[in-house]
């Protein structure tokens, strides 16, 4: 797992006060018990730890602890697109 | 008795989400304690516009229960009239055609009320029977359709008339910056909605003439669910009305909806599969996806609903009203097709309607 995943799964862990090792990337929300607020305090979080913006209306899609693994990889190429001056590299 | 027409008004100011979310994230900026979190709460309530019957810079000049109240009155009769206008002259109706009128809203009160204010305005008959209904909020809109249909089936010769006039933004509370409040305030929209219903022995339903009338009504069901006065309600005190919101609103939905259905369809002689479409009301992204897990929905079923989320927001009683305007507009039944419309709010309680086209 690398640093990101173990990053994410123990924020996700610590907002439901919760082992790290219970958790998977393949853990749903659903399973996890994290409601919509709960996402939106893991959002804020995640934010400070990774230094990057998520878009409001990025959480309604989120349904796994994978799917928050991969989005801050997303938002971090996208990141380091933009600051290399190339964007189009971060859809590519 | 058939569901004889629908008429929808909405007031004349109509802002995109963000532009709601950062105007009250200007007003309440130095009274939360995290402001971001306003606009995420309200990105992710599946509204995209909604319309509010002031200019968003007007609402911080209403502040006290009476002024916010009495500016409910005035709106609640102009828009409430043009929805009932709309509903008449699709069913090629007038006032004076009408027997009884039930009024349902939540977000304001008053005595008279804007059933009977409506009656001063329209030349409705001096012998109409009045049902006022305040408080079973977004349940409202198939409750009163129930109930009217209970009229009609007492009298089928007569024609019944639901109104529901919700004026949501005259509820946002300057003093709860809960997270009830704020996701309050980032899914309720202003509309209103009128029904004309239709008993069985009324020329529009025997001889229509060229009008098209909507789908008969079948049967109704209330459920009522023990103990979970918690979950939805409001707290009424001297600023008004404070949202009770809880979080659980899915976990209900997951716990007696389908159940409810099933019950209610095996007593019509029917199964989930004998229906065709759901008029749903829009309560929220949350509420309408445990709607579409619990009950096992095909993608897309409840479209309609999720429209009428993105384009006006919930609009409490209103909303299923105007999700079913939508259906019989734009994708109406087969004939002899059968769709279910329901709503829940709080008590907890659910209402069903089975419909056949």
């Amino acid at each position: 797992m690398d640093d990101v995943a173990s990053r994410c799964i123990e924020i996700i862990a610590k907002s439901k006060s919760i082992p790290p090792e219970s958790v998977t990337l393949a853990s749903t929300f659903d399973e996890l018990n994290i409601d919509s607020l709960d996402k939106i305090n893991i959002s804020f979080e995640v934010e400070e730890a990774f230094n990057i913006e998520i878009p409001d209306d990025a959480l309604g899609s989120l349904r796994t602890v994978g799917d928050v693994v991969e989005g801050v990889k997303m938002l971090q190429q996208k990141k380091a697109a933009t600051a290399t001056g190339n964007p189009a590299s971060a859809t590519s | 008795m058939r569901i004889a027409s629908v008429g929808t008004a909405y007031p004349p100011h109509r802002y995109a989400q963000a532009t709601i979310t950062e105007a009250l994230r200007n007003r309440w900026q130095d009274r939360m304690p995290e402001p971001r979190l306003i606009n995420r709460l309200h990105a992710n309530c599946g509204v995209e516009y909604r319309y509010t019957v002031f200019p968003l810079q007007t609402y911080a000049d209403l502040s006290g229960f009476g002024p916010t109240n009495d500016a409910w009155i005035s709106a609640a009769l102009d828009l409430g009239q043009k929805s009932i206008t709309s509903a008449l002259d699709q069913a090629g109706l007038t006032p004076a055609d009408i027997s009884a009128i039930f009024f349902a809203s939540v977000t304001g009160i008053s005595s008279p009320t804007i059933d009977a204010r409506l009656i001063n305005r329209m030349p409705f008959p001096v012998n109409i029977k009045r049902t006022p209904i305040f408080g079973l909020g977004c349940v409202a809109g198939a409750a009163g359709i129930s109930r009217a249909a209970d009229y009609v089936r007492a009298f089928p010769k007569q024609y019944a008339l639901l109104l529901s006039v919700e004026l949501c933004s005259l509820t946002w509370q300057d003093n709860d910056q809960s997270i009830a409040n704020l996701v309050s305030c980032g899914l309720f929209g202003d509309g209103s909605a009128a029904v004309v219903i239709a008993g069985s022995e009324t020329p529009l339903v025997q001889s229509p003439n060229g009008h098209k009338p909507g789908p008969r009504i079948l049967d109704t069901r209330s459920t009522f669910y023990h103990n979970t006065e918690h979950i939805m309600g409001w707290d009424i005190g001297n600023l008004g009305f404070k949202i009770v919101l809880s979080p659980d609103v899915p976990k209900v939905v997951h716990e007696h909806l389908k159940g409810n259905v099933e019950n209610f369809l095996a007593d019509n002689g029917l199964s989930m599969d004998a229906i065709s479409s759901y008029i749903f009301h829009s309560g929220g992204p949350k509420v309408l996806e445990a709607m579409e897990t619990t009950l096992n929905l095909p993608p897309d079923a409840l479209a309609p609903s999720w429209k009428s989320l993105r384009e006006v927001g919930n609009l409490s009683a209103a909303s299923v009203l105007a999700v079913l305007e939508d259906v019989l507009t734009n994708s109406p039944g087969k004939p002899g097709s059968y769709s279910i419309l329901a709503a829940m709010g709080p008590a907890f309680c659910s209402e069903l309607v089975l419909l056949q086209w």
